[in-house]
């Protein structure tokens, strides 16, 4: 009788101290991709996504950090404002929430106040605010408007190349959204600085079919060059409509971070020949040469050729949790690791190199951009092609008042 | 014999008790009374008109600067790309303001994600021809607050468009 009784404490105690309720469980951290899979930005989406999901699972498979697997979500938000917000609302409770990726602009923003308050680490697309007011939101790369200003000096150093005088005019086009009116916050005071004339900006509701309108509004102001916002197949076709009304014969294009891919070069190579793009990571064969290209096809993704450059962006932001998750563990192991100490963690990699797919991070106390560094890119013969070294990007965000 | 068994079954069931006593720290003290209201209350299911049409979520009794998420309880035999069977879907959201009140409106993302379940081109463009509304029908709605935890719920009723003549 007396053992009876005491199995039944030894059991009441188990059950007590959670040994029947999964105590021993897997050493786990969860990673919150709010994308966009099937709707208006899944062409870049999808492959920056599969770059995360395969170099986690290349992590995983390998036992993680220190033993801590990466448990990876996806969310389809259909780039939805209304979607994203109620998916992080729904997924912020998984254990060991450490960092959302909040993949476009305006969801990025919409979920910055509730990323706060959860005091776990944000990622977003390329806003200068996050940099102009500091907290927990990491952009990617140098801001927007830093990716503007350099386009800017590029423009100049060209104009001079070209032997012309007077201050040259630069057009802007981009989708009515705050994505595309951001680089100007910042790029406007810039380009204002450097003697650069800005015609007035076209901004175009997304999913726009044809673009001559607001075209052929920027070829009226006489501008020499005219940079393209969107996420590609848009740039490809803005610039498709603008070869169409002859606007390429005269005026040099831009393409910002999301312009033309694999994508859009193989869907008008003859119209997007000689665009420059300015990018922060590795475009083109640059990118699908690069060791760690490998991924694409290890993970049976199709052939190296076929890889969207994107990918690799996809695997930066992993590479990126890794290290900080590294950190994180180190500082306060597995037990009370939270948003707050991945935090910390983002702000002490400064300096780190993630295999060159991107210049050096630049996440510290006082910065939140991914990196300062920029890549000239231009369309040549349906290829995208280096034409640069990576370039220092001036600050353009200390110049808008946020 | 005695007194060591009763010792035994009070200790085993004060251990079978605790983890429940200690749950009970797990539900928020009562929350405040909030509300939930759209206007209109019945919108219908014609394109492009639907999005000239405003569908407006207000609400009192929020918690101070929260934000309130507005998600549409999905039938289960209604499935919406991107939406995982049994879960909700958002299609609205807003901040509570400092005297707990918040408007938050459909975008027109949602009313052609949602609403609609249209399809996208390979170009990236809505597709016309994929345009599926959702059957007509009066939804359940249910509005969060993220940080209170507060819910309410109203409903919105979808109509069929009048047959072309």
């Amino acid at each position: 009788m007396k053992k009876i009784l005491c199995g039944v404490f030894i059991f009441a105690s188990l059950f007590t101290t959670g040994v029947f309720l999964g105590g021993a469980a897997e050493k786990e951290v969860t990673y919150l991709s709010l994308a966009d899979y099937t709707a208006a930005i899944a062409g870049l989406n999808v492959p920056g996504d599969m770059g995360t999901e395969d170099y986690f699972k290349d992590l995983n498979a390998k036992g993680g950090v220190d033993g801590v697997k990466v448990k990876f979500i996806g969310v389809d938000t259909r780039y939805d404002v209304a979607r994203g917000v109620s998916a992080y609302k729904r997924y912020r409770a998984e254990p060991k929430l450490l960092v959302a990726n909040a993949i476009g602009t305006p969801i990025g923003k919409a979920v910055a106040p509730l990323a706060t308050k959860d005091k776990i680490v944000q990622l977003v697309p390329g806003d200068g605010e996050f940099q102009a007011n500091l907290g927990r939101i990491f952009v990617w790369g140098p801001t927007y408007q830093d990716a503007f200003a350099a386009t800017v000096d590029w423009l100049l150093a060209d104009w001079k190349k070209k032997g012309k005088t007077g201050a040259p005019k630069l057009g802007f086009i981009s989708w009515d959204s705050a994505y595309g009116k951001e680089p100007l916050r910042g790029g406007k005071e810039y380009a204002e600085k450097m003697g650069v004339a800005l015609a007035p900006p076209e901004f175009f509701p997304p999913g726009t079919l044809d673009h001559t309108v607001y075209l052929s509004r920027l070829a009226k102001a006489d501008v020499n060059y005219i940079f393209v916002g969107g996420v590609d197949p848009t740039p490809t076709n803005v610039i498709r409509d603008a070869h169409k009304l002859g606007l390429t014969k005269n005026i040099q294009f831009f393409c910002d971070y999301w312009g033309p891919t694999s994508l859009g070069t193989r869907l008008h190579p003859e119209a997007l020949e000689g665009t420059v793009i300015v990018s922060y990571y590795l475009r083109g064969d640059d990118a699908r040469k690069h060791p760690m290209a490998n991924l694409w096809t290890k993970y049976g993704r199709g052939k190296l050729e076929d890889m969207n450059e994107v990918y690799t962006i996809g695997m930066i932001w992993a590479m990126t949790f890794e290290a900080g998750l590294k950190i994180a563990l180190k500082e306060v192991g597995y037990k009370k690791l939270d948003g707050e100490a991945m935090y910390q963690a983002y702000q002490k990699l400064t300096g780190q190199n993630w295999a060159g797919l991107q210049g050096p991070c630049a996440y510290s106390p006082t910065s939140r951009r991914g990196s300062w560094e920029v890549k000239f890119y231009q369309v040549r013969a349906g290829k995208v092609v280096s034409i640069s070294d990576w370039i220092k990007a001036p600050d353009a965000v200390s110049l808008h008042k946020f | 014999m005695n007194s060591f068994r009763k010792i035994i079954i009070i200790l085993s069931l004060i251990m079978f008790l605790l983890p429940l006593v200690a749950c009970s720290t797990l539900f928020p003290p009562p929350k405040p009374k909030a509300t939930v209201t759209v206007t209109p209350e019945k919108v219908e299911l014609a394109f492009p008109a639907i999005l000239k049409v405003p569908i407006v979520f207000t609400g009192t009794g929020w918690k101070p600067k929260e934000t309130v998420v507005v998600d549409m309880v999905l039938p289960p035999e209604v499935q919406i790309q991107g939406v995982k069977p049994g879960e909700d879907v958002g299609i609205a959201y807003g901040e509570a303001d400092d005297a707990g009140n918040f408007k938050g409106e459909v975008p027109a993302t949602a009313k052609l994600n949602t609403l609609f379940r249209v399809g996208w081109t390979p170009i990236l463009v809505p597709d016309p021809k994929t345009l599926n509304p959702i059957p007509p029908g009066v939804y359940k709605i249910k509005a969060s607050g993220a940080d209170s935890g507060a819910i309410a719920t109203t409903t919105l009723e979808f109509v069929a468009p009048p047959p072309k003549k």
